[in-house]
């Protein structure tokens, strides 16, 4: 095989891994194999011309040709989109509606020709840059460039985690290349021995192949595997960790807000679905539940889901004995990825593939078919067992605040918070003493008719503006807002909080319930110890009826336990006066044994962190004890002149300058003509020495403080012409600490 | 019998003159001085003065070698004169005989005995003039004289006075009529140098100083032939580390095994090469041997001695050249 059958076999091969990189962003991939075509036509022209002698620009332009026809004729076999017109304004349209599709759909898209067309064209294109590089220019170092850029298109047009595998795609195409060019240096260089010498001792291609095994795969796998420890690369593609297990990476989640008030304004109201539950009590069903609070609002936060139907354990609640609820709902005109459940649900008998996020116990379609999954919740029925989070108020006075396992996105007040809204917190919990009674009085200040107005058409804006508009200027809102800035405020004071957005219980109608598309609302969740996630409801009661008989600030136990509603949630609990003690030492186990793999996790991660900085630190270290050894004064005089001598050589090398070869005397005068003449001379001095500890007859001199001095002046002329990120440079990675490993390259 | 023969004074003498002991002060002062001295003749030449000095204190015999005319003989000679001390100079032509250069014995018909009477040789400076001129057997003459420091004439050894040095000039041997100096004669030089064109400022000065009286004759002496021999004795003195031998070692080594050489250099010029690093370092004040030393001298030592092969002779390569290439490829020694 020639050296560039070889190479140009290496191309298609990297070519093809990286067209997979392409895949998740259409549903139908059938072009690809048009693409494969493309590429190894145009490897079998690249190996033809250059068996035939021909030169790399005659070569570059043939395959440009062969593109180019190649585009067109596809072009030409699909359906016209003005017919009359020309084949290249043909072409012309066919990607203009490719980019135009690509702008309106989000991946995974359904591919118009024009996209097919563009996504061939483009593979075949980077085909022949590679070629160039590889073949062409001999620079196969470089040939990681064209195919990095087909890694970047989903990785940018994704909006999300590419996965692992498009990485491990393009990574195996460029070893594919690194072998290829690795076995033609061998040719190369034993081309010109006789066959007996190739026989006695074999070739040198076991060692490429073996330089591949050893060094190129085990930095494939070491990168997936630190990338695994980071939590940037997901890798639910691959059925690691908890994710859905059904390829692809992570799957992109719709912002329930955006429903919510669409469907509170929408003119007609419209019943969306139906449920019938034990004892026939009013229940509020839940959607979503948003965690993460940012410049920008609540939001998703991403977390690997888990497989139903059971869920796992309630985030936070110590009883674990609580008597289930059942519930039977039939959605009949209501289309979402999630689904409507009571909190907080523990089985599900439900059809479709759905996922679990076990932190929120929100379950969400894992269908891969963006349309499909935004129309999962319709035309359902399903049952649903559940418990209720229902903590009497002095129970929930007694507990504290819990510590839920995502706290770090559930606690989080972004830096760039206007502080008023932080001081108005604390101004209304200022009365409050405990966690419940400051939760208490943010509900009521949200309730009370006094301070806010309901209404569905606030005042518009975003982020900050909204709230601070809601909080201090027209005080108007509807439930977003009031559970935006109740579950804000609780976090301002130190409670776990998120946003639920779902359905308020719906009206009674006979045996069932029935809830509107009106009923859609937002309510803010806070954790407590003991309990876990406990509804609040600070919308005004015109449009929620009473509020949680826990929500209400008691004075007395006694007195909140006779105030609540006669409601059966109190007797739902079969122990509502277990020891709360007893509850405390559970809740502290509890986010351990909910999700053993998370503080492991942490841990690999921190211990990443710690070995990443030692390597880090490891050059400067060693650099710097190199140089307090050199001045140890207890040496004999030569040493510590040869000392001195390697740190000036050192520190040459240190910020990029070459240490000539020579004598002491001409490396003295080389190096001194790059410094001022001061330090020039103490450079031409320390030679002196250097040269008279080495080759006189005896060198005793007395050189205590003149040698450091010497040397610290020389190293100080050295370091000022350095702009200063070399400095930096010289500092964090001393080059002179790789010097053996440089030495060992250039001799390689 | 040996007797020794005062060429100062044109009798024999049978007692040796004290040598004074001197330091390497001594030696940087006087030879600083016999260096302003020869510069007032020859303007822009200190890397030969200073080679022509180094070789007189090692005790060794220069060779110089240009196109006539650029100050050959000028050199040998303000170094002669610099010196106060017997300077001889043969012309040394086709028709010389080797008698004229070592002496011989005539019958005196007063004492009835024979009588020596010297040649050029007897002197503490022998300047031979283009000494490539003279055939081969007047050549081999100075061969004794220079290698044994002594002359035999008639069964009689003569032993020459120290300092005794000869500097030959000689043109380039493509010129006509001249014979090529054998190799064991070139190799009794310890140096060869070549004077090459002056620079354009120093032949103007040149204009002015030798435009009118004979610079050469106002030259006064500045110092002695005992005081050379103090500073030849102190420059013995001179340490050379072992690393420095063995890197010495290894760049005459190196020309024995190059491609480009068809004849490497001999063990005398190991010899020669240490003796006149020792005056090259003496002459710099310091004492002890530098790389540097042997590194800066090893062309002027080596390149007269050694032959360059077919193929290096084919490639324009000189002497000088291919000597220089070996020192950059020899490692030089890190420690002591």
């Amino acid at each position: 095989m020639k050296d560039t059958d070889r190479s140009a076999l290496a191309v298609a091969i990297a070519m093809v891994l990286a067209s997979f990189v392409l895949h998740p962003l259409t549903q139908d991939s059938s072009y690809l194999g048009l693409s494969w075509v493309l590429i190894v036509l145009l490897g079998v022209v690249s190996v033809v011309l250059r068996r035939l002698h021909a030169n790399s620009a005659v070569v570059f332009g043939a395959q440009l040709g062969v593109w180019a026809v190649a585009t067109l004729v596809i072009a030409a076999q699909l359906p016209a989109v003005r017919s009359e017109t020309g084949l290249f304004d043909h072409v012309g349209a066919l990607f203009g509606s490719a980019v135009g599709h690509m702008q309106t759909q989000s991946a995974p898209m359904t591919p118009n020709d024009g996209v097919k067309l563009l996504f061939v064209s483009c593979l075949a294109l980077i085909a022949v840059l590679t070629d160039l590089l590889v073949l062409g220019l001999r620079r196969p170092a470089l040939g990681l460039a064209p195919t990095a850029t087909v890694f970047l298109i989903p990785a940018l047009g994704l909006g999300q985690d590419t996965g692992i595998g498009p990485f491990l795609l393009i990574g195996f195409g460029y070893l594919a290349v690194l072998i290829a060019e690795g076995l033609n240096a061998n040719a190369r260089w034993t081309r010109g021995l006789s066959r007996d010498s190739a026989d006695e001792h074999g070739t040198a291609d076991p060692v490429v192949w073996r330089a591949a095994a050893y060094i190129g795969l085990p930095a494939l796998v070491l990168v997936t595997v630190l990338g695994m420890l980071l939590p940037t690369i997901s890798l639910g593609g691959f059925g690691f960790g908890n994710g859905p297990g059904n390829g692809g990476g992570p799957i992109q989640l719709a912002d329930p807000t955006l429903d919510l008030k669409r469907n509170l304004t929408e003119p007609r109201n419209r019943p969306v679905l139906e449920y019938r539950t034990d004892n026939n009590d009013p229940l509020y069903l839940r959607l979503a539940s948003l965690p993460a609070f940012s410049r920008a609002g609540w939001t998703n936060a991403q977390t690997p889901l888990q497989q139903g139907p059971d869920f796992p354990a309630v985030p936070g609640m110590a009883d674990t004995d609580t008597r289930q609820r059942s519930t039977r709902i039939t959605v009949t005109d209501f289309a979402s990825e999630y689904l409507p459940m009571p909190y907080a649900p523990r089985s599900v008998d439900v059809q479709g593939s759905w996922g679990i996020d076990p932190n929120s116990l929100v379950m969400v379609s894992s269908n891969r078919n963006p349309r499909a999954r935004a129309d999962a919740s319709n035309g359902l029925t399903y049952t649903v067992q559940s418990v209720d989070i229902d903590p009497t108020a002095a129970d929930l006075a007694a507990s504290g605040v819990g510590t839920p396992v995502d706290s770090e996105t559930t606690l989080a007040v972004p830096s760039d918070l206007p502080p008023r809204i932080t001081e108005l917190a604390k101004r209304i919990t200022a009365s409050g003493d405990t966690a419940s009674a400051k939760a208490a009085l943010l509900q009521a200040y949200f309730r009370s008719t006094k301070n806010f107005t309901y209404s569905t058409a606030p005042q518009p804006g975003s982020g900050y503006q909204a709230l601070t508009n809601f909080l201090f200027e027209d005080k108007k809102g509807y439930c977003e807002q009031f559970a935006a800035s109740m579950a804000l405020m609780a976090r301002i004071v130190g409670i776990p909080s998120r946003v639920a957005v779902g359905f308020l219980p719906g009206e009674r109608d006979g045996d069932h319930w029935t809830v509107s598309v009106k009923d859609m609302h937002a309510w803010p969740e806070l954790y407590f110890s003991g309990y876990g996630w406990v509804r609040y409801e600070p919308t005004p009661s015109s449009v929620t009826g009473t509020a949680p008989a826990w929500s209400v600030r008691g004075t007395t136990p006694s007195q909140s336990e006779s105030d609540s509603e006669p409601s059966t949630r109190a007797t739902t609990r079969s122990q509502p006066s277990a020891p709360a003690s007893n509850r405390a030492n559970e809740q502290q186990t509890a986010p351990v044994t909910q999700a053993p793999t998370h503080p492991l996790r942490n841990v690999l991660i921190g211990l990443a962190v710690l070995v990443g900085l030692a390597v880090l630190a490891a050059p400067a270290s060693i650099r710097i004890r190199r140089r307090g050894h050199r001045f140890d004064r207890d040496r004999e005089p030569s040493e510590q002149v040869e000392g001195a001598w390697s740190e000036v050589r050192d520190t040459v090398i240190d910020y990029g300058g070459s240490w000539p070869s020579g004598s002491p005397r001409t490396i003295g005068a080389q190096v001194g003509d790059r410094l001022e003449p001061s330090e020039s001379e103490a450079m031409g001095r320390l030679a002196v020495l250097v040269e008279r500890s080495r080759y006189a007859q005896t060198f005793d001199d007395d050189l205590d403080r003149e040698l450091s001095a010497m040397t610290s002046e020389i190293r100080r002329g050295l370091a000022e012409p350095q702009p200063w990120h070399r400095r930096m440079a010289a500092l964090l990675v001393p080059r002179s600490v790789f010097r053996g490993l440089l030495r060992f390259r250039r001799r390689t | 019998m040996t007797l020794s023969y005062d060429a100062t004074t044109g009798t024999d003498r049978a007692e040796q003159r004290d040598v004074p002991p001197l330091s390497l002060d001594d030696v940087v002062r006087v030879s600083g001085q016999v260096r302003t001295a020869i510069e007032q003749v020859i303007e822009g030449k200190r890397a030969s003065i200073d080679l022509a000095l180094a070789v007189l204190l090692a005790e060794g015999h220069l060779l110089v070698e240009d196109v006539p005319g650029v100050g050959k003989t000028m050199l040998a000679k303000a170094l002669g004169r610099s010196i106060d001390c017997a300077v001889r100079r043969i012309q040394f032509t086709p028709d010389l005989l080797p008698s004229d250069i070592t002496g011989v014995s005539i019958f005196n018909a007063e004492t009835r005995e024979f009588e020596f009477k010297p040649g050029g040789v007897f002197a503490n400076i022998v300047v031979g003039d283009e000494i490539n001129r003279a055939s081969p057997k007047t050549q081999s003459a100075l061969l004794e004289s220079m290698e044994e420091r002594q002359v035999s004439v008639d069964g009689t050894t003569y032993a020459l006075t120290p300092p005794f040095m000869v500097v030959a000039t000689q043109n380039p041997i493509e010129m006509e009529g001249t014979y090529p100096l054998p190799e064991a004669q070139r190799d009794r030089f310890m140096a060869r140098i070549e004077m090459g064109y002056p620079t354009p400022t120093s032949e103007l000065d040149m204009l002015d100083t030798h435009g009118s009286a004979d610079p050469l004759a106002e030259l006064p002496p500045v110092t002695d032939g005992v005081v050379v021999s103090g500073l030849i004795e102190a420059v013995k003195a001179v340490y050379v580390a072992p690393a420095v031998k063995q890197y010495l070692v290894g760049i005459v080594n190196a020309t024995r095994n190059s491609r480009d050489l068809r004849l490497g250099a001999s063990p005398r010029a190991t010899l020669q090469l240490l003796r006149i690093s020792r005056a090259w370092a003496a002459l710099a004040g310091r004492d002890y041997v530098s790389p540097d030393d042997v590194a800066e001298l090893a062309v002027q030592v080596l390149a007269h001695r050694v032959i360059p092969s077919a193929e290096a002779q084919l490639a324009r390569r000189t002497a000088p050249d291919i000597i220089a290439h070996l020192v950059r490829a020899v490692p030089l020694p890190d420690r002591r």
